[in-house]
């Protein structure tokens, strides 16, 4: 959901960690599956201060886009689904 | 230049050691997590980022770890199968001197028989078709190419295994239904059932250690 949020933008771990309060511990291997399954991006970019070594940045593939943006639609129906079926509507 | 501190020392050195912990194919993640450590400024945040990259280390290390990589194991399976390949032999070979009239052999191997007289067994032999006794052993061959596979790591073990496994049930389902299956006791027949089943299992983790890598290594 972090990488919806600017699907174009390429991002680091430690950004995303933040934004998403994952530790690296859970994010990496998670980020190691998405791009396993081709749903994410993967690159070196140029370090933005001279003496940095270069970081690994990432963003949504088009499917990973595609399924991220499935997913979100999902879990924002899941409530309303909870309560119409606490409501007895289905 | 300023000394680095004690926690940044120690962040540098656990990630080095989460590098060497990622399995090779991941060598790109490796590298990945270690230089944004060193794009964190703060002390702290770097270790506490190096302790979660080692954690992603360990368990990514454990996704591959396989119990056929461990030689010990190996060399228990090895030693099952040459137990499988053996007993094919015995029967095959006790079979066919029955029937080439090579009675020598037949008393020395019926002498390793349960009650040690081959003669009890002469319903079962001339039931069995010399082509049962090949069959035998072929799939003793079969075990045993399984077997030098297996020591190789290379993964035609397992259809050579299972090729061994179902042609020896096969043989022995046909044995059940002779009525000279007599010859054996039904304790006998119940040890056999579970020496295919436990070499069915053993065939699932030769299976699962055959099977391709999950993982691809990423080209960052």
């Amino acid at each position: 959901m972090a990488l919806l949020a600017r699907p174009r933008a390429w991002r680091h771990g430690y950004e995303i960690s933040k934004e998403t309060g994952l530790k690296s511990g859970t994010l990496y291997p998670l980020l190691m599956r998405l791009s396993d399954q081709r749903l994410l991006d993967s690159k070196w970019r140029e370090p933005e201060r001279p003496g940095r070594p270069p970081r690994h940045v990432y963003r949504l593939t088009a499917g990973g886009l595609a399924a991220a943006r499935r997913l979100a639609e999902e879990s924002a129906a899941a409530p309303v689904l909870r309560k119409e079926l606490k409501a007895g509507a289905l | 230049m300023t000394m680095p501190t004690v926690r940044r020392r120690l962040a540098d050195f656990v990630a080095r050691h989460s590098v060497r912990v990622l399995p090779r194919s991941r060598a790109a993640w490796a590298q990945a997590m270690s230089e944004e450590i060193r794009n964190i400024s703060d002390d702290h945040e770097a270790l506490r980022w190096s302790l979660g990259c080692l954690q992603a280390g360990y368990s990514e290390r454990m996704q591959i770890i396989r119990l056929l990589d461990f030689w010990i194991v190996r060399c228990g399976l090895a030693f099952w199968i040459a137990l499988q390949a053996l007993s094919g032999i015995f029967d095959g070979i006790f079979v066919l001197s029955y029937k080439f009239h090579a009675l020598g052999i037949t008393q020395f191997l019926g002498l390793r028989t349960e009650g040690d007289d081959y003669r009890r067994f002469i319903p079962l032999m001339n039931g069995t078709p010399v082509w049962g006794s090949i069959a035998s052993l072929l799939a003793s061959a079969l075990y045993l190419a399984a077997l030098v596979q297996v020591l190789r790591r290379r993964r035609s073990a397992t259809g050579l295994f299972f090729a061994g496994l179902v042609l020896s049930v096969g043989l022995w389902v046909k044995t059940l239904a002779t009525p000279a299956v007599e010859a054996f006791s039904p304790a006998h027949l119940k040890r056999d059932a579970l020496l295919y089943v436990i070499t069915a299992l053993l065939g699932l983790l030769l299976w699962e250690g055959g099977k391709a890598p999950r993982q691809r290594t990423p080209q960052p």
